[in-house]
């Protein structure tokens, strides 16, 4: 065999990271293409959007109010004889028209991009952070149990806690003290080991952690979503911050099952126990052996979220409960403009469209990903 | 001569590559014959197969040269209706996965009954009687109950019983096996191919037996033809390949098999791997591995050298 | 069979249980109260918050509030705090107009999106599945009210029929055929736009599923036997397909009560999703939380039946 043993490197298939392979099946679909790259440049406007619309003296001002020029269609010239210098608009035109009170409508479009842009990105980044974190602690520790002495603990801290926020601090502090205690007792037998154990009702097991984040789930899905949004929002004071928060925090169902279902067939996988049979540690194993598995699936969704996001926002800002004015957003600017809907067309149709193009890109570019993701169409080729 | 194929290329594009999955092929099968298609698993005898009934996924596959003579007509050349007409009717396919390949939501019955229909107009109560008539011939027990059985009601062997029976219903010349006992027990196996070879001597068809077993193959072959990335690399009667291998990968392929005269020896195997049908090597495709290789197999694509009757052998090493 | 309705019974019983709290928590804690919404009416004086506070209960604490608001939802005597009306006839009665919309949005959604689907996946590749997954991204895409508005603007400037609201006011001396039209033209808008997202999304799901289908084994087997591309199409692959389609009939469950709440403000349209923004813009909390205990009633009555329907249809499941 030793004679001929280089001519056993017969050419077999150039080697490729995944990466590489990723990028290249991507490159397959143009309308992907297309959406990464209206996504670079809506991403590019809203940075400068926000650069330029902000400050003290901004170089397009959203909130100039120039009553004489209302409602001018776009790429109308302004009258210069009847504004004050410093009212004229930047580019000398009015590329986008101006509104019911002559404000540019350009210059509120750029401050709206930025707008659009966090919300979607933080409200998801909230999302998948906490659908990241619940779904891996169900699929990774779903197994174990909760004991009764769990609950009770825990019931006896929180109990001191509403108490002691109600104001009786007594009995407050007498709670959570005892419940301190418990714990302080809890670790001590652990450490200790046998000698200390606690009677064995309370070690029954309860109920098990993946059936109460499964029930979190369930419980969550249960609320008609926009509804849900809508209720919230319009109880706590209007903030742009809080919108991002309500909306992540009301959109991690979805992402929870993904990861769940990923970490739970990933930890019965070879290489899993593999890396338990050498020791590694279970954070270890998480981060390092089984995230970067999990993470495509979810990186998809993610971005299909942004453009439901920013729909969402979009849609609340229409109804009156979304970042509140002065401050300029795409729905609240189609929201000003439908009385003019027939008079002033542009105040509709130029947010809309904006809403439209940034959503498409976002979907267009989620989809191509799956597709560049998925398998048995690669296979399919 | 039932089925004749010539010189038949088959290849599937990718997005830049061109998988060579079949690279001229010829093979025939004669009446009440049964043949064997042997070789490593990506080797191109599924592809084959399938071709003859038109049945890889197009695109990205895509018939390049060739034909497939049934009969002497070029099935290739069919229009999809006169295509329908030959599937089951004259050439019928057992495939390798029972589990998968028979519909779940659909009962036995049904689906057997399927087979006949499509073919012939039967009344009810003929066909009903047509369907028990032929679990009955596949051995399968109490036929009458199991008529209304879904597929994940019965046991692997049992379906693969029923795909045979579906290839039965309409008494077709030729039966195309592709693997049908890889997925089975090992019991079960050797039931199913006794039932084949029954079924075969009883109603004199064709079978073309498509597996990479090679005990398999000394039990139930006449002719064989060993396929190696994409080409026919032997061909020959079963004595003549078992007892008088002349290409080096069936010599290093029957020596791979455990026998009893060499108990506690090493097995051999043959080094390497069957290459990428996207990237073979020039010259023969086995030469990588060929513990005979010399300079000009890296170059010269090897024709077929006569060794007998019948015995051909694509090297040109031993063929002297 | 028994055992698993009754198991998911109680699971489903808990389930609600803990939304009622929940959803109880979300308005209670959050900051304000109603009786506070407007303090500069002049018919809010401190005794009058003070006898509104009494009279609903707001003074005790949150779970004396929680039992009272739920015994008074199942005996049906809730009233809403805006008008002391009984909330379960309020809801009833725009319930019963939002339901044409939901029908002729499910109708529409459903009737349409099966043939499309079916076709791009039998044709995949081709110019008609490529244009319909196209369109469907747009119209998973395109804002909702920013389509009502290109849909208003179409139709009353080339048809110049009146669509906002249920009817025109003021025909009630015109013919019967008017009527109807009239009413016809005011439901189908509202109902297109409803069933928009819903054809893009089911077409496109069809369409998957249809594809992976196609792909199996059984497929193949069924061309091997020779039967026409018709009959492995529509036999063979869909009937595997539509699995999981029978599930979601229970899924639609839970849009009975939703409505949309922005294309029910746009058109006007007094239903239910109207009901819903009005409440929350008043923090009319018993209509709220009705509102929103129903659907969640009918979100679990819908994966209930979606659970059972799957039993009946796929003869690999037995219990």
């Amino acid at each position: 065999m030793t004679h001929n043993q280089y001519t056993l490197e017969s050419p077999s298939a150039p080697r490729r990271t995944r990466l590489r392979e990723l990028w290249q099946l991507f490159r397959e679909n143009k309308l992907a293409i297309l959406g990464l790259i209206i996504f670079v440049l809506f991403f590019m406007t809203a940075v400068s959007g926000v650069i330029l619309t902000s400050g003290q003296r901004p170089v397009f001002d959203p909130a100039m109010v120039r009553l004489q020029e209302k409602l001018l269609p776009p790429l109308t010239r302004p009258h210069l004889e009847s504004l004050h210098p410093t009212e004229v608009p930047t580019l000398g035109i009015y590329l986008f028209g101006t509104d019911d009170l002559g404000r540019d409508v350009f210059a509120r479009m750029l401050q709206g991009a930025w707008v659009s842009l966090t919300v979607g990105f933080v409200a998801v980044g909230i999302s998948v952070l906490v659908g990241i974190f619940m779904g891996g602690i169900a699929g990774y520790f779903g197994q174990e149990y909760i004991c009764l002495d769990h609950i009770l603990i825990a019931f006896i801290l929180s109990a001191g806690g509403t108490l002691l926020s109600i104001g009786s601090i007594g009995s407050g502090s007498a709670c959570l003290g005892v419940g301190l205690l418990c714990i302080v007792y809890r670790l001590f037998s652990k450490i200790l080991g046998e000698k200390l154990q606690s009677p064995g009702l309370l070690h029954k097991k309860a109920i098990s952690i993946d059936t109460i984040i499964m029930r979190a789930v369930d419980i969550m899905l249960c609320f008609p979503s926009f509804f849900l949004i809508l209720t919230v929002v319009a109880l706590v004071p209007a903030s742009m911050y809080n919108i991002m928060i309500v909306i992540g925090l009301t959109s991690w169902m979805g992402t929870t099952r993904f990861v769940r279902a990923e970490f739970l067939s990933l930890r019965e996988q070879d290489f899993v126990t593999a890396a338990k049979a050498l020791g590694v540690g279970n954070f270890r194993i998480i981060f390092r052996h089984m995230m970067p598995n999990a993470v495509a699936p979810v990186l998809v969704s993610a971005t299909i979220g942004i453009a439901t996001a920013i729909l969402t926002e979009a849609g609340l800002s229409f109804l009156g409960f979304g970042v509140p004015p002065p401050h300029a957003t795409w729905g609240n600017i189609l929201s000003d403009g439908k009385r003019f809907i027939f008079d002033a067309p542009w105040l509709t149709f130029i947010p809309g469209i904006g809403i439209l193009i940034v959503v498409l890109c976002f979907n267009l570019f989620g989809e191509g990903l799956r597709d560049a993701m998925n398998p048995k169409l690669r296979e399919r080729g | 001569m039932l089925l004749s194929v010539q010189d038949l290329k088959v290849y599937f594009r990718g997005r830049d590559t061109v998988a060579r999955a079949v690279d001229g092929i010829s093979f025939d099968i004669r009446h009440g014959e049964t043949v064997c298609l042997v070789g490593e698993s990506g080797c191109g005898k599924t592809v084959s197969a399938l071709t003859i009934l038109d049945l890889i996924p197009r695109p990205p596959g895509e018939v390049m040269a060739g034909k497939v003579l049934f009969k002497g007509t070029d099935l290739l050349k069919l229009d999809d209706v006169g295509m329908q007409k030959i599937r089951g009717n004259h050439i019928a396919m057992v495939f390798q996965e029972p589990l998968t390949s028979l519909n779940p939501v659909f009962t036995i019955g049904n689906q057997i009954a399927e087979a006949i229909l499509v073919h012939e107009e039967v009344g009810s109560e003929e066909l009903r009687k047509r369907c028990i008539q032929l679990l009955k011939d596949i051995g399968i027990p109490s036929p009458e109950q199991r008529l209304k059985d879904y597929p994940h009601q019965m046991s692997g062997g049992q379906r693969q019983r029923v795909m045979i029976a579906m290839a039965l219903a309409c008494n077709p010349e030729l039966i195309i096996a592709d693997e049908p006992t890889t997925a089975l027990d090992v019991t079960v196996q050797a039931q199913i191919l006794n039932l084949m070879q029954s079924i075969q001597q009883t109603s004199a068809m064709s079978v073309l037996y498509i597996t990479h077993d090679l005990g398999v193959v000394a039990n139930i072959a006449d002719r064989v033809y060993v396929m190696y990335a994409g080409i026919i690399a032997e061909q020959g009667d079963t004595a003549q390949i078992f007892n008088n291998p002349r290409h080096p990968y069936t010599q290093g392929l029957l020596a791979s098999l455990p026998s009893r005269s060499r108990r506690g020896e090493r097995l051999h195997s043959i080094p390497g791997k069957v290459p990428d049908p996207a990237y073979k090597p020039p010259g023969c495709p086995f030469h990588p591995r060929c513990p005979l290789a010399i300079e000009s197999c890296k170059i010269q694509f090897p024709d077929m050298v006569e060794h007998g009757e019948g015995h051909l052998s694509r090297c040109p090493v031993t063929g002297d | 069979m028994v055992s698993f309705i009754g198991r998911s019974m109680v699971q489903k019983t808990v389930t609600l249980f803990f939304v009622s709290i929940v959803s109880f928590l979300i308005i209670h804690l959050a900051p304000g109260e109603p009786s506070q919404v407007d303090p500069l009416n002049p018919k809010f004086t401190p005794e009058m918050v003070e006898r509104f506070r009494k009279e609903f209960h707001l003074d005790k604490p949150l779970y004396v509030q929680y039992i009272y608001f739920y015994r008074d939802l199942f005996t049906g005597k809730i009233v809403s705090w805006k008008d002391n009306q009984s909330v379960l006839i309020k809801i009833w009665e725009r319930f019963l107009n939002s339901l044409p919309l939901f029908i002729v949005g499910t109708i529409l959604t459903w009737t349409l999106s099966f043939p499309v689907g079916i076709r791009s996946a039998i044709f995949r590749g081709g110019l008609y599945d490529r244009s319909a997954t196209f369109l469907s991204y747009l119209l998973i895409s395109i804002p909702g009210f920013f389509f009502a508005y290109i849909l208003i603007i179409l139709v009353v400037t080339t048809l110049h029929v009146p669509v906002i609201g249920m009817e025109t006011f003021g025909l009630g001396a015109s013919s019967w055929g008017n009527m109807l039209m009239d009413r016809i033209w005011h439901l189908l808008i509202p109902s297109v736009l409803g069933a928009t997202g819903g054809i893009a999304v089911l077409s496109r799901y069809v369409r998957s599923q249809m594809l992976e289908v196609e792909g199996q084994d059984y497929v193949r087997t069924a061309r091997a036997k020779g039967l026409p591309p018709d009959q492995v199409h529509y036999k063979h692959a869909l009937r595997n397909a539509l699995l999981p389609f029978v599930t979601m009939f229970g899924l639609i469950l839970p849009g009975l009560i939703g409505g949309s709440v922005i294309i029910e403000s746009i058109f006007s349209w007094p239903g239910m999703g109207r009901m819903a923004y009005e409440a929350i813009l008043a923090r009319d909390y018993p209509i709220i939380l009705t509102v929103n205990f129903i659907s969640a009633v009918l979100v679990l009555a819908g994966t209930f039946i979606s659970d059972i329907l799957y039993l009946v249809v796929d003869p690999r499941i037995r219990l």
